[in-house]
């Protein structure tokens, strides 16, 4: 059955996502680098949400993206939905997401995600793997997006509420056997 | 202990579907599905407004964070006087040749002078939303103001770019930097070639068109060709030769050129409202 109040905090999530990355990420360039805070909390998503969730909330973070930059349509949507999928899959099994272990995970994901996004770009005709600031950019983005973790982890906790251990461990045989507080942000 | 089959396959089967979701909207796009433009116009114009909101909003820790300083005269100053650099940089390649060769292309080929294109002045937005996005940028006039897609775009200095999308009130400008772009060129030889970018910061080269025996010289200006069917009108500075490569083996000469405008610090920039001949 759908938990409707999850969807709308996720709702809620998405949108103030979109205005951040739209409104304050680019008047604060670090080096240069804007702040993907899409592909943060699709990542924050993964964590919180699990694989599942985790993918169907990048997969709308990424094309609303994709709807405010140049390039072709539905790149970040593709790249942002299978980093959150990983994401998920990879911390399916553990029970325990402490903070600085949600840091290093978000590092991680950013710059493979930024990668993805980088090298799908390139096979639809767009100069991103030549740019001279690659890796700049890779490191900036992952670097920014493992400090705001620390916020964007418990944001997605949040939205998914009750139902965030849940998720997580929907291939495991049952919620009750992870106990409370599984995610410890 | 692993659940129920059908709980394990759920994830799977979602990456899926998401997987097929972006790569049809991948598909719709590349073919130019008129409602994704319709989308993405409208989404363009409801953010223009917040970016400006969140623009102005922030302008004094933006100033500080970008080590500016929040003196607004300064960044004036600093805009009045890259706008005389600019018309420096212009007015030294038009003293070269430039407008000897504007006055026999209009004879020749019976166009215009840049003179009397009619323009539109627009403000660079303060910034793209991503980081990949070097080789656009971002203009606060759109279709509301007479904007088209392939207009090109000019900086006092010269040529950046043209048009590639439009909404009511804001535009996007894809520069000459985009390796995509290739701009028909004259030399001072009256040589033709045609060049293209390597990405934001990289040589913009002249790799087609120019022999071994052409004579070409570093400092030499390079102008748009304005050929027929050419995307930009003829005459407009593009920049000056920097390097000359003989190839051999293609007997041809690769130019590196660097571009008259500052494509790195946009402030304000003309659309020129010309269109590319059908």
């Amino acid at each position: 059955m759908t938990d409707w109040m999850m969807v709308v905090r996720w709702t809620a999530v998405v949108i103030t996502t979109t205005l951040f990355q739209v409104g304050i990420a680019p008047q604060f360039p670090l080096f240069g680098v804007v702040a993907d805070v899409m592909l943060l909390v699709s990542i924050a998503a993964g964590v919180a949400a699990g694989p599942q969730r985790g993918a169907i909330i990048g997969f709308w973070l990424g094309l609303f993206y994709d709807l405010m930059r140049p390039g072709p349509l539905g790149i970040s949507a593709l790249a942002y939905t299978l980093t959150a999928f990983a994401v998920g899959s990879l911390l399916v099994a553990v029970l325990t997401v402490r903070r600085t272990l949600a840091a290093l995970v978000v590092f991680v994901a950013s710059m493979l995600g930024t990668l993805l996004f980088a090298t799908t770009s390139e096979l639809f005709g767009q100069n991103t793997l030549g740019s001279p600031r690659l890796w700049t950019i890779v490191f900036v983005v992952a670097f920014i997006n493992m400090i705001l973790s620390v916020v964007a982890v418990p944001i997605g906790r949040w939205a998914e509420g009750a139902g965030a251990i849940e998720s997580r461990s929907g291939v495991l045989s049952g919620a009750s056997t992870l106990g409370g507080g599984g995610l410890d942000g | 202990m692993l659940g129920p089959p059908n709980r394990r396959r759920r994830p799977r089967f979602t990456i899926i579907v998401m997987m097929l979701l972006s790569i049809t909207v991948l598909t719709l796009d590349s073919k130019d599905v008129p409602i994704l433009g319709s989308i993405r116009r409208g989404v363009m114009s409801a953010l223009n407004p917040v970016g400006r909101a969140f623009s102005s909003v922030t302008s004094p820790v933006r100033n500080a964070w970008n080590g500016i300083g929040n003196n607004d005269d300064m960044e004036k100053e600093n805009t009045r006087l890259r706008d005389e650099l600019d018309a420096l940089k212009n007015q030294q390649l038009t003293n070269t040749d430039a407008v000897d060769q504007l006055a026999r292309l209009k004879e020749q080929l019976g166009v215009p002078f840049l003179a009397t294109i009619a323009t539109e002045k627009a403000k660079v937005t303060s910034g793209n939303f991503s980081s990949f996005d070097d080789d656009t940028a971002q203009i606060d006039k759109g279709s509301s103001s007479g904007l088209e897609v392939g207009m090109p775009v000019v900086t006092q200095a010269g040529l950046i770019g043209s048009i590639e999308r439009v909404s009511a009130d804001r535009s996007v400008v894809r520069l000459i930097t985009d390796p995509s772009i290739s701009v028909g060129i004259k030399l001072k030889s009256d040589d033709l070639g045609v060049g293209r970018g390597t990405g934001a910061g990289r040589p913009w080269v002249i790799d087609r068109g120019i022999g071994l025996t052409d004579p070409v010289a570093v400092g030499d200006p390079v102008i748009t060709s304005g050929l027929e069917r050419a995307k930009y009108p003829p005459g407009l500075p593009v920049g000056t030769i920097t390097s000359v490569t003989r190839d051999q083996g293609e007997q041809i000469q690769i130019l590196d050129v660097a571009l008259a405008a500052d494509l790195t610090r946009l402030d304000y920039v003309q659309v020129l409202l010309w269109k590319p001949p059908a």
